[in-house]
């Protein structure tokens, strides 16, 4: 991959074999690396599978699961929750109260929850531990093979088979081609100059022309990276305008349910949900790897002041984006996974947490075999430093899913991964 | 029961040095017999020419630092073989390939060229200093600039033009404008304009106060001190204007006050000292008004580390800080909090205080005694208090370099190479971390003009926008516009997303370039032709038109041009200078043949079912033609700032 010498690519760079010291006493990648158990079945999830991945970005605080026991309450006095107010999912865990529909996911047997998920190399920086997990390797020599999204869109047959949509980001910018990048779709046209229809296309005409005519220097990345984003655009407008202009349900009865729930995007999560929606429901368009993003969960103060309202948009968004998959027949080839850069400490001095490493980690999807997966950190693992421990290399749960969406995994995840062998699929 | 913070306070100095020997704490596991592998980006190529049987051919060689040698894709990843290496070895099997004295010839010519390439080099630059120079400053240092400007910089040349770019000169009428958008985001001329209330350091509204930034870098006649405020803005724990409000907006103000100054002084150490009291950026950003001594909170003590002085790693990918490090930071910065009261600064005496919040500084919520630093390293050492980690910071060898690192990737080029950044770094430190000093460096020096650094760096949009701006002349009506289009464009100055600030190249993607040509569209579809008042209008339209500032397209794009002498390609090579496109010879013959031509309505049965048939009668750049010219100067404009050319830098 051509790379060019921004911050976030040097720190990419600077952050091969490094994490917080006390990482690489809890966890030796090469302890006991197990091989990859592939599923019997064939992949579940069919020829047109789609993956979303919701980066819930600032790393999360285990609060999003909290754990009922003694020991994390007494390390988390005011910002933890217990059975009496969260939603309980077995005698030892629950999902925040903001999480309805998790919850309501959770009781269809369609929502895995797995705990202490880490990128091996995780240290507490926000940008080199976003870089570990998007980039899927182990060993941050081999970061030319850029990130696993842009592996996984090698293998696809469309060029939109990778969408970013929130913002360009190294999970997709790879050696074959890079995932396409949008923001809001709803606003994805041109306005007319002059508001003279004749003029317009006149200066489109030749615009794409000029464009297509513009030399670019072999070792200039960057102009190659902006031409590449105004040709893919050129390509883009009609081709996306097109397959997204579908009508999306208003509403949708869920099994079980005496009426139907109303399915409404909003804010800025929700637009992003909404034109995930659009994108897979626009099959024309052949998109499989979606990536939305949610910050706020850089929580160091009055973390209950702004984790309830920031979960309930991503709950929000979530839930209608599944009601519409379910309305519109494509949820049970979707599979959307949470994941967030590290998970936080214990509570600080500010009702907050600062930075830690292993994080609660969400899959939800039709074909999910849901339940939660591994247990939560132990009550003599809590009185230490629990968020350190890593029980499920997170490279596990997006390798199940790649194998599930019939590519091949082992391109996407080179190198050895110490496996669980998690069941997350029917 | 333990917690860092109690390991670092009770347990002190043994513990911390026995958990940094342990070898399990080691930064960088030695696992065995494996190539060692490097990133794409830790080589760059020249080109040497070399004797080759009995010709001399130019090839091109990598090198990796100052060595010359070639890449290879194996398992894992990429490995660099040394010429001389691969030489030593085919000498070693016999000494009978016919690559042998290829390689060496390679092993010879490329030490030089690998030592001190132009695009890396930090030595004088003493080639000519032409538009095309001039550009890449004023493109790089100053949003832009005018043609006026650019042959006023040529004439002057390469130094003075430096000189006078980085002197500062007070601007008070500028400062007045900027003040009086802040309450309500309307100038003072505005018919709707509000007085802002000058004992109230809260009357302060977000989004006037973005424009009124927006405003400044507009209409300085010293941007690049806008620039750098910006530069430290966006690079250097960049911190949300949002996260103060009605009680505390004057936080706002001081913050950005602290920018201008860092810009205006260049003295990086004392910003980081300034950082270290600052409310918005310190307190409330990130976090520390609620560090205390007894239970800290370790956000500013990262970051302070991560993005503000050493950075997270070395240039050897080693961890320059450890978890004890970062809780150390945090008990020594810790002892700030915010206290609210109502304060009477209305020397009325009937009128009511103002409630306004502050940050203090308690000893009593500050952890006492010593806090070990980089505990079993070089750098050991025990601090008290935030100026003690200030000095100990400044000391560390990796804070020059990774300001070397982002001044770099944010003014010279998109490739740098270890031994530029020590080189950078010892020019940062050598000027006592003076910006200012530091930048007079880097714009005169060979990199900032070499061929290969040219156009490498992708324009944040507010540098497309304020740079088409200042560069056109072209008057924008009403601050709403701005606010819209930055939205739009996903850079709202002084709220940026997180603490690392905007990505440039996440700003890059398809949609922010159709962002970008709405708002094109935006300016160029503004009336900035002179009204006539009626007598109908409102008292608010007749305002309007009597203040408007009028712009002719005509005067500006097109004075000076010969009707007669191919004026479509004049102008096209007008706005290719003025815009710094590096337009090649087809593009060219395009943007001429646009602007000779234009749609016409089609019907008949030759047109194929198309609405419009491209009709060529020339282009004539005279008053009897100024509606038409008009508009196809404008269509030019839009073609020519939405090129890939002009996304960069």
């Amino acid at each position: 991959m051509k790379r060019d010498f921004t911050r976030r690519d040097f720190l990419r760079l600077v952050s091969a074999g490094t994490c917080g010291a006390a990482v690489h006493r809890v966890l030796s990648p090469r302890n006991g690396m197990l091989a990859f158990g592939a599923p019997a079945t064939l992949p579940a999830l069919g020829s047109q599978a789609v993956l979303v991945v919701v980066n819930l970005a600032g790393g999360c605080s285990y609060n999003i699961a909290p754990i009922y026991h003694g020991a994390y309450r007494d390390k988390n006095p005011t910002i933890s929750y217990g059975p009496e107010n969260s939603l309980i999912l077995t005698p030892d865990q629950g999902v925040h109260p903001s999480l309805t529909y998790f919850k309501k996911l959770y009781d269809q047997g369609r929502l895995a929850v797995m705990n202490g998920v880490a990128h091996p190399q995780n240290n507490r920086s926000h940008a080199e531990s976003t870089e570990n997990w998007f980039s899927g390797i182990y060993d941050g020599a081999s970061a030319t093979q850029g990130g696993w999204g842009a592996r996984l869109t090698c293998q696809m047959a469309s060029v939109f088979g990778g969408v970013s949509l929130g913002g360009s980001i190294s999970l997709m910018q790879g050696s074959c081609n890079d995932g396409r990048s949008f923001g809001d779709l709803s606003n994805f046209g041109e306005d007319q100059i002059f508001w003279d229809s004749r003029q317009s296309r006149y200066l489109k005409a030749y615009r794409d022309q000029v464009i297509a005519n513009s030399f670019v220097p072999a070792s200039n990345d960057n102009l190659a990276y902006v031409k590449n984003a105004s040709d893919n655009l050129a390509a883009s407008i009609d081709a996306v305008k097109s397959a997204t202009n579908v009508t999306l349900p208003t509403s949708y009865t869920e099994p079980g349910d005496a009426t139907p729930t109303a399915i409404t995007f909003n804010g800025g999560f929700g637009a992003s949900c909404r034109d995930a929606a659009k994108l897979i429901a626009g099959t024309a368009l052949g998109v499989q790897l979606i990536y939305l993003e949610h910050g706020g969960f850089d929580t160091h103060q009055m973390e209950r002041n702004s984790l309830p309202g920031t979960l309930a948009e991503v709950n929000a968004g979530i839930q209608a984006l599944v009601l519409t998959a379910k309305a519109m027949g494509f949820w049970n080839r979707m599979v959307i996974v949470t994941m967030s850069e590290f998970c936080r400490t214990f509570e600080n001095g500010s009702q907050g947490t600062d930075h830690g490493r292993a994080a609660p980690m969400f899959m939800m999807g039709g074909a999910i075999s849901g339940g939660v997966k591994n247990m939560p950190p132990s009550p003599a693992q809590t009185s230490g430093d629990y968020y350190n421990l890593m029980d499920i290399d997170c490279r596990e749960p997006f390798k199940h899913v790649v194998y599930q969406m019939g590519y091949d995994h082992n391109k996407v995840f080179p190198g050895p991964i110490n496996m669980k062998n998690l069941s997350l699929f029917l | 029961m333990l917690n860092r913070t109690s390991v670092v306070l009770a347990l002190g100095l043994s513990l911390a040095f026995t958990a940094i020997s342990d070898p399990a704490f080691a930064a960088k596991k030695k696992s065995s017999p494996k190539p060692s592998f490097i990133h794409a980006s830790d080589v760059f190529s020249v080109g040497v020419r070399v004797k080759v049987g009995k010709k001399f051919k130019t090839m091109n060689v990598s090198c990796l630092d100052s060595v010359p040698g070639m890449t290879q894709n194996v398992k894992g990843g990429l490995v660099f073989n040394s010429y001389s290496k691969l030489a030593s070895r085919l000498q070693k099997a016999g000494g009978r390939s016919p690559k042998l004295p290829l390689y060496k010839a390679l092993a010879q010519a490329g030490k030089s060229a690998c030592t001190k390439p132009d695009f890396l080099s930090l030595e004088k630059y003493k080639g000519p200093f032409g538009a095309a120079e001039a550009r890449t400053l004023y493109d790089r240092f100053g949003f832009g600039a005018t043609p006026e400007q650019i042959n006023d910089a040529v004439a002057k040349g390469l130094d003075r033009t430096v000189a006078e770019l980085t002197t500062y000169v007070a601007e008070p009428w500028l400062e007045q404008y900027e003040a009086e958008l802040r309450c309500d985001a309307r100038p003072a001329d505005d018919f709707d304009n509000e007085t802002c209330d000058p004992y109230n350091p809260n009357d302060i509204y977000d989004i006037g106060t973005e424009f009124g930034f927006v405003a400044h870098m507009w209409y300085t006649s010293k941007p690049y001190f806008d620039r750098m405020a910006f530069f430290l803005h966006n690079e250097r724990m960049a911190a949300r204007g949002q996260t103060v409000g009605g009680s505390d907006g004057w936080a706002l103000i001081a913050h950005i006050n602290m920018l201008r100054s860092a810009a205006i002084t260049g003295d990086y150490r004392q910003f980081i000292k300034d950082y270290t009291r600052d409310y918005l950026g310190h307190l409330r950003a990130l976090s520390g008004a609620t560090n205390r001594g007894f239970k800290p909170n370790e956000d500013f003590g990262r970051e302070i580390m991560e993005l503000g002085t050493t950075g997270p790693h070395d240039l050897n990918d080693k961890p320059v800080y450890t978890d004890l490090d970062v809780a150390s930071a945090a008990l020594a910065e810790s002892g700030w909090k915010i206290d609210c009261d109502e304060e009477l600064l209305n020397p009325d005496p009937d009128h009511d205080g103002y409630w306004i919040c502050r940050g203090g500084y308690f000893e009593g919520l500050h952890a006492q005694g010593p806090k070990l630093m980089y505990a079993g390293t070089s750098q050991a050492a025990i601090v008290y208090n935030s100026d003690d980690l200030v000095s100990l910071l400044f000391n560390h060898p990796r804070t020059a370099e990774h300001l070397a690192e982002d001044i770099w990737s944010e003014f010279i080029g998109a490739y740098a190479n270890p031994t530029a950044i020590k080189d950078l770094a010892k020019v940062i430190r050598s000027n006592n971390y003076n910006l200012n000093a530091t930048m007079r460096q880097v714009m005169t020096s060979r990199a900032m003009f070499a061929a290969r650094n040219r156009k490498s760096l992708i324009k944040h949009p507010v540098e497309k926008l304020i740079g088409f701006l200042r560069t056109s002349g072209i008057p924008v009506y009403g601050y709403w516009n701005f606010y819209n289009m930055f939205e739009d464009m996903g850079q709202h100055l002084l709220s940026p997303p997180t603490v690392f600030g905007w990505n440039e190249k996440k700003l890059a993607h398809e949609s922010h370039i159709l962002d970008w040509r709405n708002a094109l569209v935006s300016i160029l579809n503004s009336n900035t032709n002179p009204e006539t008042i009626s007598n109908s209008d409102s008292d608010r339209e007749k305002f309007r038109k009597q203040h408007k500032r009028t712009f002719s397209y005509f005067d500006r794009f097109l004075a000076g041009l010969n009707p007669a002498q191919d004026p479509a390609g004049n102008l096209v090579n007008r706005i290719n200078d003025w815009f710094n496109l590096d337009l090649n010879d087809a593009q060219k013959g395009l943007l001429a043949h646009f602007m000779n031509c234009k749609y016409v309505s089609c019907s008949g049965s030759s047109c194929n079912g198309l609405p419009d048939k491209e009709s060529c009668d020339g282009f004539y750049p005279d008053a009897s033609n100024f509606d038409s010219n008009e508009r196809r100067v404008k269509s030019l404009l839009a073609l020519v700032a939405e090129l890939p050319q002009y996304g960069v830098k």
